[in-house]
């Protein structure tokens, strides 16, 4: 046997008493734990509804797996994140190490003092004085009374707030209650930081006060246990990082590494797990679902150009019109002279990234001959994208576009290479009845959706449009996931995704973009919810580029393929 | 190694000495739960501070009105039944107003351990509380405005001329058993609430025909003979008949009644405790 065999297999959990000895460093460690829920298969909401459900012994309980066999260990002075969606895991872990839950299997073990940073004013009392809940909120998390008199003066110092000490904490502004609660959170250094989503409070200035006593604690060895969605953050402050799916540790290790195989995998995997129901035996784990994803290959560059010289005169006056003109997309005319992309090369980078990923995604469908698809290219615009599929032999390319300006610039480059497959209509397709249309193997609609005010109707309508493809391509919004309260209190409703309002009144006079001055933008999630609900049987990201546009490599921009 | 003794509470009183948290070490529920509610002491004062101030911060007659309220409510009861009923209950006017003080600190206690818990909910979600202290934060307050309706209740007695005896000296015995009973209560009824939202409703109808059922406002002796049975199974008759004992007799109550809130106390608080911190940390996402 050879050392390196040795070390790759480390024997599982007999050394975790050793390690409770031995590592000093240690301030977390969660051996092997799990935690399961048991509730009534349905939300029984009333006392009167489950004493008449127990006489017919209707009441049945099912397990939920909140965190199956987890492991991990965090040591002293680190920063280590936690990603992962909601229902994944991540708030039951920050349960189990602040006490508030106790695992159903396994160890949990924590070293030091915790200190939670609470959404602000939580455990205030509006009508005590700012004095009266600094003596409360200290001795909610563990002061005692004497202690709290002691740290009194450093509070009120620290949240600004000496004039106002005897007057109601209604009379505070929500950035003095929010300094207020901060700084009795943090009035001593703890073992143990808890950050449960970004912490924002009061203006920049006391952020940055904020921030330098977090960093304090730090340097004196405070670890910081961050939960968050944004890998971005994740990436940014931590020294390690966990990624958590349905209740599993997916992988821990560098953040970097960390948000890429989140990023990977996650996009596409199923929401929030049913419970699983009872029966007795252990709940196996699942592996969690590997998305499909499709890969953008590097594909060659597009096809040689004839030389000014062979080009017709009447493709010469074409192309000496083009070259007046402002244009969004970076053409090459066919003589291989460019018109002037008014876009920063660095922006104009998007339109190649783009065309990229779309013929990578028809490429993994339909092979590398489309001499049979039909395509729609909505929202055409100048007609970038519909040129290029009609050059790459599509049998038949229809642009549709609303603005006349745009279609004109667009005939202009059709004729230039004369392209016969290639047609475009003037039209919104928001107003778009598909009855009055054929349908298409292939629809694009890229850069559209974020400037709709209507955007599942207009989902609707490419569904229907569409025989075999469809590839969205647009910016994607922030999410909130969880659940709202739905009718009464005790009904709720878990939210698919969230989409959000924009105020589009100045684009809306400019000659690309939203037709309407509201626009609705779904984020991620949402949209392929939305799609896998409108009846696509499956819905794909298209992975980017490494070096594409920055937009699509993090993700704030996504390529979407639909397949009906 | 871990020892049990590393069985430290995880409170910021250790801050000093780094302490540990193990979950493989937790003791018997009931056990820690009593250790960390004495740990708490200093949040309990200062929950109970916050109900007692918040209740009379924003009102004229401040405390007065704890005393007040339950004078009104004797006086009216006072009229309706000395002169339309009729009662042959000798002062009537000291009769009521014991009983009722004593039921009130009952009924504030069970039902604002509901409401206490139902508040601290959200807290309880992100960091660790004793549960039980919403109960004992409920009796607290309640006890408070107890001792504070004794005033008026003297003031009465006085009046009334009911002589104040050196029997008022055992009174703490019969508020320390009905403050045991109304915590054992308490307790249960809000491990209940935590899981169903209309058991705070459906208790307080349940309360009003207890209170009914209880010889508060009335001489016990108008119901008649064959029914007087379900006084002797109710707790609340023989808690209220040991506080007024001192009072209105001016010496212990029978030996039966004494020793059926001895165990009505004792057996409903041990009952209470056990079944409220067997499952209070599934209360955290209950609620």
């Amino acid at each position: 046997m050879s050392l390196l065999t040795e070390s790759e297999n480390p024997r599982p959990k007999d050394k975790r008493i050793e390690t409770a000895a031995n590592d000093a460093d240690v301030v977390i460690r969660l051996e092997n734990v799990s935690v399961v829920y048991r509730a009534p298969r349905e939300r029984i909401k009333t006392f009167k509804e489950y004493v008449i459900r127990k006489v017919k012994r209707q009441v049945e309980h099912q397990q939920f797996n909140a965190l199956r066999d987890a492991s991990l260990e965090l040591r002293r002075g680190e920063v280590f994140g936690l990603i992962g969606h909601n229902g994944a895991g991540k708030s039951t872990m920050l349960k189990l190490v602040s006490r508030v839950m106790k695992p159903t299997r396994g160890r949990v073990w924590v070293k030091g003092k915790i200190a939670p940073l609470l959404e602000l004013g939580a455990g205030f009392h509006p009508e005590l004085s700012g004095r009266e809940n600094i003596f409360l909120n200290g001795t909610l998390l563990g002061y005692s009374r004497a202690e709290m008199a002691k740290l009194f003066d450093s509070i009120v110092e620290f949240a600004e707030i000496e004039d106002f000490i005897d007057a109601p904490l209604r009379t505070y502004s929500t950035g003095m209650a929010g300094r207020l609660g901060f700084a009795v959170a943090t009035a001593t250094r703890p073992d143990i930081l808890i950050v449960d989503e970004v912490l924002s409070v009061g203006d920049e200035q006391f952020q940055e006060k904020c921030a330098e006593r977090i960093t304090e604690f730090r340097r004196q060895g405070t670890t910081i246990l961050l939960v968050t969605h944004s890998s971005e953050l994740v990436q940014r402050i931590c020294d390690r990082a966990a990624w958590l799916d349905h209740g599993q540790i997916c992988s821990v290790g560098q953040p970097a590494e960390i948000v890429r195989q989140y990023h990977d995998r996650y996009h596409l995997a199923s929401p929030v797990s049913e419970p699983e129901p009872v029966e007795g035996s252990e709940p196996v784990p699942e592996e969690p679902k590997v998305p499909k994803i499709i890969v953008t290959e590097q594909l060659e560059e597009a096809e040689p150009l004839a030389g000014e010289s062979a080009v017709s005169d009447e493709v010469r006056a074409l192309e000496q019109r083009a070259l007046q003109k402002a244009w969004f997309y970076p053409f090459a005319l066919p003589s291989g002279r460019r018109v002037e992309c008014y876009l920063p090369p660095h922006v104009a980078v998007i339109h190649a990234n783009r065309l990229a990923m779309v013929e990578s995604a028809l490429k993994t469908t339909f092979g590398s001959d489309w001499s049979q698809l039909d395509c729609l290219d909505v929202g055409s615009n100048q007609g970038f994208f519909s040129v290029k599929l009609a050059q790459r032999g599509c049998r038949n390319v229809v642009g549709l576009e609303a603005r006349p300006q745009n279609i004109e610039d667009a005939e202009l480059i059709r004729k230039m290479y004369d392209l016969n497959n290639l047609s475009f209509r003037n039209g919104d397709v928001t107003k778009l009845n598909p009855a009055d249309w054929p349908q298409f193997d292939v629809t694009i609609m890229l850069s559209v959706l974020f400037w709709l005010e209507n955007p599942i109707g207009v989902l609707r309508t490419l569904k229907a449009l569409t025989r075999h493809l469809l590839i969205l391509e647009t910016p994607v919004a922030p999410e909130i996931f969880g659940e709202m309260d739905w009718g009464s209190r005790d009904v709720r409703k878990q939210l698919q995704g969230s989409f959000a309002l924009l105020d589009l009144t100045e684009e809306s006079k400019m000659h690309v973009g939203s037709l309407t001055e509201l626009s609705f933008c779904p984020g991620r999630e949402s949209l392929i919810w939305l799609l896998r609900k409108l009846g696509f049987s499956s819905v794909e990201i298209v992975a980017p580029l490494p070096e594409a546009y920055e937009q699509l490599v993090s993700g704030s921009r996504v390529m979407v393929v639909a397949r009906v | 190694m871990s020892t049990p003794t590393d069985k430290i509470s995880f409170s910021a009183r250790q801050s000093a000495n780094s302490p540990v948290y193990d979950s493989a070490l937790l003791g018997n529920p009931a056990v820690s739960e009593m250790k960390d509610l004495w740990q708490y002491r200093d949040l309990l004062w200062q929950l109970i501070a916050r109900n007692i101030k918040t209740r009379y911060k924003r009102s004229v007659l401040g405390i007065l009105w704890t005393m007040l309220n339950p004078l009104l409510m004797m006086l009216v009861l006072t009229f309706v039944f000395s002169n339309i009923f009729r009662f042959q209950q000798p002062h009537y006017a000291a009769y009521a107003l014991a009983g009722l003080a004593l039921w009130n600190f009952f009924a504030q206690t069970t039902t604002g351990a509901m409401s206490e818990l139902i508040w601290g909910g959200s807290l309880m979600n992100k960091i660790y509380l004793p549960r039980s202290i919403f109960a004992v934060t409920a009796l607290g307050t309640s006890l408070v405005n107890l001792l504070l309706t004794l005033i008026p209740l003297f003031v009465v007695m006085i009046i009334t001329g009911v002589p104040l005896r050196p029997a008022l000296l055992i009174l703490p015995l019969p508020i320390v058993m009905t403050a045991m009973f109304a915590l054992g209560v308490a307790l249960v009824l809000s491990r209940v609430a935590a899981y169903f939202a209309d058991v705070l409703e459906m208790y307080q109808i349940f309360l009003m025909a207890w209170m009914y059922l209880t010889p508060i406002i009335y001489p016990k002796e108008i119901i008649p003979r064959h029914l007087q049975w379900m006084f002797d199974l109710n707790p609340m008759y023989h808690l209220i008949e040991i506080f007024r004992a001192p009072l209105l007799i001016g010496w212990l109550a029978g030996p039966k009644t004494v020793l059926a809130s001895v165990v009505a106390a004792f057996v409903t608080l041990a009952f209470g405790w056990w079944y409220f911190s067997r499952k209070a940390d599934e209360l955290a996402y209950r609620i």
